[in-house]
């Protein structure tokens, strides 16, 4: 079995009296793609500030690659190659769309320069097939087109971890499909492990080998995600909100 | 008798006199775009860049345009000191606490120069005699710094958009949250962005003794200052390059507005030029209230 990427150690993390993350273990091995599932309030939003550090933990520990990266910032995480992409992209308005991409490639331990970091621009750019709005405005993308460019960026640095946060909310099926599609062939391609933080689990269901259920800040299940959506934990929870 | 050799003349003399502006004035909307400080003492820092012109011409017999880099290194010490001993620790608070910090640090500038070279105006002059422009005499020494000052925005505009660090920046500029998300390290961006601004501002100091021989005094910045902010707004304030542009338009209307009160004969032209170049920017600012740049 493939090496361990990132292990999180009894984390907790409180908020005003909410324990938002509930002594929380975790691994995620290198290439692997898995769901994090769970309703509203879970702690899905929160466990991917704890692993790309927004905030420091109230208790335990973050390994990546067997370093202890508990204390560090968010920009020296991402340079070690946890990348994240957000549910409502925000892109740089006001620069083209390679440069945007370009700004993302740039901090990383595996770009070297900025003409590394062009290149490799234009390459993602090609894979999620925006290379022909490259000169154009960030700001005068369509919405699905801005959600393509925040996956790009996030891909841009050559991650080893990339967070999806709810990448796949609101948007239509095909269009689900193709961005899942599009995460899978590159993750691949690339040996990168994918965390897909979903609240609606079905919509990405085929594209992970591994779902972790989180109800109230804790893991309450680790699985296939077969085993998971089908445990009478889960049904208990969440019936209602799965088969939607 | 206005001739079209006389305008172009005139309009020469002010694009160079504008690309300077320009340049004394693109370090303002740098602070203010990037770190949203609104540098309320940048005139002393014009000041401090002028009397390195003149120490340097005097004691070591350097032209400008050598000092002016000395400048630009001293102006981007300062930066960073500035940047690490004061302005971090204001940074994300109320507005009004930078502005008032700038502000004070302006006047202590002030007093410093006054304490240390007295408060009686200096001057020299880099002889370096004319050329003539279509019959017209022009000062060698303007001609220069207003390409060298093109020379740097150029420099400026090459190292923003193809520089590690220069896209760094931008990416700043347009949202700090998400640069950090991209791995940019905002504090380092802000501290060297500072540096930059005060760098430049410091060197066109330095270069403003091409323009204007004497009249260096620690007060000399003041109507900086109030040109600076002008031309800034008329840059839409967040635009480096809107105000190199705006200041370049300044320049020229400047020098018309001059020639025309000559011509008309209507009091003091050189009085009168500021009334008219300011009544122009309100103008132009009606028509176009979010800046010359600005979509």
């Amino acid at each position: 079995m493939s090496k361990e990427l990132l292990r999180l150690e009894n984390v907790s993390k409180s908020f005003g009296g909410i324990r938002a993350l509930n002594n929380v273990n975790l691994i995620i091995k290198e290439g692997e793609k898995l769901a994090i599932i769970g309703p509203n309030g879970a702690g899905k939003t929160t466990l991917f500030n704890a692993i790309s550090g927004v905030f420091g933990l109230d208790s335990g520990r973050i390994f990546y690659m067997g370093r202890d990266i508990t204390k560090l910032p968010p920009f020296k995480r991402k340079y070690l190659g946890i990348s994240r992409a957000f549910q409502i992209p925000r892109p740089f308005a006001g620069m083209t769309v390679l440069d945007n991409v370009v700004v993302g490639a740039l901090f990383s331990r595996d770009i070297k320069d900025i003409k590394e970091a062009r290149v490799r621009a234009e390459e993602i750019l090609s894979l999620v097939g925006l290379h022909s709005k490259k000169d154009e405005l960030a700001v005068n993308l369509t919405s699905p087109e801005k959600k393509l460019l925040e996956l790009a960026r996030a891909l841009a640095p050559k991650p080893k971890l990339l967070l999806l946060d709810e990448i796949v909310a609101g948007i239509p099926p095909a269009e689900v499909d193709k961005i899942m599609g599009l995460v899978v062939r590159i993750s691949e391609q690339e040996n990168i492990s994918v965390v897909a933080l979903v609240e609606h689990v079905m919509r990405v269901l085929k594209y992970v080998e591994r779902a972790v259920f989180l109800h109230e800040g804790r893991v309450m299940m680790d699985d296939t995600p077969d085993k998971v959506l089908n445990s009478e934990v889960v049904k208990d929870i969440y019936l209602g909100k799965v088969y939607e | 008798m206005v001739t079209a050799e006389y305008v172009i003349f005139v309009t020469i003399a002010g694009v160079m006199l504008g690309t300077f502006y320009g340049l004394a004035t693109i370090g303002l909307s740098f602070t203010f775009g990037i770190l949203r400080i609104l540098n309320s003492g940048h005139g002393s820092f014009v000041m401090i860049g002028a009397y390195i012109s003149y120490w340097c011409f005097a004691l070591l017999g350097l032209p400008p345009l050598v000092s002016s880099l000395l400048a630009f290194a001293v102006g981007f010490f300062m930066g960073f000191a500035l940047y690490h001993g004061l302005i971090s620790r204001v940074l994300g608070g109320p507005e009004l606490i930078s502005l008032v910090l700038m502000f004070a640090f302006g006047i202590f500038l002030q007093e410093v120069a006054k304490f240390s070279w007295s408060a009686s105006p200096r001057g020299f002059t880099w002889g370096l005699g004319s050329i003539n422009i279509f019959g017209y005499e022009y000062p060698l020494t303007r001609l220069i710094g207003g390409v060298v000052s093109a020379v740097i925005v150029l420099v400026l505009y090459v190292f923003l958009f193809r520089t590690k660090s220069g896209n760094a920046i931008r990416s700043v500029v347009e949202d700090p949250e998400g640069a950090a998300l991209c791995g940019v390290n905002v504090s380092r961006v802000y501290a060297l962005s500072l540096a930059i601004a005060l760098g430049l501002t410091v060197a066109s100091g330095a270069l403003s003794t091409l323009f204007v021989s004497g009249g260096i005094e620690p007060y000399m910045g003041d109507p900086y200052t109030t040109r600076a902010f002008a031309i800034a707004v008329l840059g839409g304030l967040t635009s480096p390059f809107g105000s190199f542009l705006a200041g370049l338009l300044f320049g020229i209307i400047e020098n018309l507005s001059y020639m025309l009160l000559s011509l008309a004969n209507v009091g003091n032209p050189f009085s009168m030029t500021r009334f008219l170049t300011f009544a122009m920017i309100l103008l132009v600012l009606l028509i176009r209230p979010q800046g010359l740049l600005k979509r």
